[in-house]
């Protein structure tokens, strides 16, 4: 059989490489072919990256590629075709050294997801280019910045800011929201200098050029 | 020209911030216009005890990086129309901002108010240099504790070594009870290893702990005995000549002090 489809192992981990003249559907049986009789082999890897020459796939192609690929437990890295560059990365490594320890996941739609699960304390702070969620509290200080939107599993009295990058649709939700500010796109709401206790789950969104709270 | 003004210690806990925010709503309380600075970058405090940290969108750092204009991080106090704080970067260190860049950060707000009040951090290091490098003259917080005696009298002299001559010395949280048991240090001793010119006492008081919770000034309750130790300190520092203060509930206590400061 004709190696169409061939694995490589390199510095920044696995390598897929693919044969371009070749049927789409022939690469796909041939990958789950390959993925079977060595699951064993990926078992330990989770991250796989597509080397040149996949430009000329189409948008279904890709899915049922990552989709094939997750059935093994592997994830698609760096995908030239839907990310030109790879900012999230170059954020993450903007941070100050005790914001690092986090994961970074892949939403089925594409967009990105970042999940922190520990306490946000005073002075700490999250950029992300995506959606972020807290496993934790947000403390007063602290300050949780996403182009996408906020969930807090826990209280979140720092500074949420979402939708940083101007969407407007973003929201931010927690357990409890206390935010000392909630900024959504270019909007800053303020708490009120008596703050009540939430008594249930509250979603913060822009409704009609204001931010507004309500049970989430 | 406004007058700019650095609170400071050396050790941590005595009542800086405190003082910071007592002396700066007291003097607004008499009318001039007063910027509070918050020079404790990465451990920002004065926004909590004013009760203004909801309202922080740009600060220091952002000011000194370009980021926005002055006005813009400026916050006005929500009680007083002629008080405003500049709040310091939370997350950032005291490396972000340089002994320069505070200079001309103080001689800009100095324009527009009567009186700057730069909150120190504690320590001797990079955020004390940064708070004192636009002062035009300092006040030295202490506790009648050994140590914190030890701390202002270095932080004396380094304020000395910069050029910064004749600071004024708060003595914080005094107990006129230990003191008369001989339990705390008496407040001749402390003038007299520091030889400074005091310009108040404030006495131990329950009342600073509510108020500092609430973010709420001390010094704007009429009752207290600390607020009206720091409304006297207020006075002096704009230049009025106040008797050190005698407590009616404390008096036979408190005539000590006074005998012992010749009033």
């Amino acid at each position: 059989m004709r190696e169409d489809v061939v694995f490589k192992g390199s510095k920044g981990g696995l390598e897929l490489v693919i044969n371009q003249s070749v049927d789409f559907a022939l690469i796909l049986e041939q990958l789950k072919e390959k993925l079977e009789s060595a699951a064993q082999f990926f078992a330990g890897s989770t991250g796989v990256r597509i080397i040149s020459g996949t430009n000329r796939l189409n948008g279904d192609e890709r899915h049922q590629l990552i989709s094939l690929l997750a059935d093994y437990g592997l994830t698609l890295q760096e995908y030239p075709e839907i990310e030109p560059s790879t900012p999230e990365f170059e954020q993450a490594a903007d941070l100050p050294a005790d914001d690092i320890p986090v994961e970074l996941c892949q939403e089925a739609e594409g967009g990105r997801t970042l999940l922190v699960s520990r306490v946000l304390r005073g002075g700490q702070k999250i950029v992300f280019q995506g959606s972020v969620i807290i496993n934790g509290d947000v403390n007063p200080g602290a300050e949780v910045i996403a182009s996408g939107n906020i969930t807090v599993q826990g209280t979140c009295r720092g500074i949420a800011h979402a939708g940083i990058n101007g969407d407007k649709t973003a929201s931010i939700t927690a357990d409890k929201l206390m935010a000392s500010q909630l900024r959504i796109a270019g909007l800053i709401a303020r708490a009120p200098d008596k703050q009540d206790e939430p008594t249930c789950r509250e979603v913060a969104r822009i409704v009609n050029g204001s931010v507004i709270i309500e049970p989430a | 020209m406004g007058e700019v003004i650095v609170i400071t210690s050396g050790k941590g806990g005595v009542g800086k911030t405190t003082t910071t925010a007592n002396l700066g709503t007291g003097i607004a309380l008499q009318g001039k216009k007063v910027v509070l600075v918050d020079a404790d970058i990465g451990l920002r405090n004065l926004d909590v005890v004013m009760g203004l940290e909801n309202r922080i969108v740009y600060d220091l750092v952002d000011v000194t990086e370009g980021n926005c204009r002055l006005k813009q991080a400026l916050i006005r106090d929500k009680r007083y129309e002629t008080l405003y704080l500049l709040p310091a970067a939370q997350t950032r260190d005291k490396n972000a901002v340089s002994p320069d860049q505070m200079q001309q950060l103080c001689k800009d707000l100095a324009e527009e108010f009567d009186y700057v009040i730069i909150d120190c951090p504690a320590g001797i290091e990079q955020g004390f240099k940064n708070a004192i490098a636009g002062a035009d003259r300092a006040i030295i917080v202490t506790t009648p504790e050994v140590s914190a005696v030890r701390d202002a009298d270095r932080i004396i002299g380094l304020l000395e070594s910069e050029g910064k001559h004749n600071p004024r010395l708060i003595i914080n949280r005094i107990r006129p009870l230990m003191v008369k048991k001989g339990d705390m240090m008496d407040i001749d001793d402390i003038i007299e290893i520091l030889a400074v010119d005091l310009i108040g006492i404030i006495p131990e008081d329950e009342y600073i702990v509510i108020s500092t919770n609430r973010g709420e000034p001390a010094v704007a309750n009429n009752s207290a005995m600390a607020s009206t130790a720091y409304r006297n300190i207020v006075r002096r520092v704009m230049g009025e000549n106040v008797p050190l203060m005698t407590f009616e509930t404390n008096e036979s206590l408190w005539g000590k002090f006074k005998k012992v400061l010749g009033f």
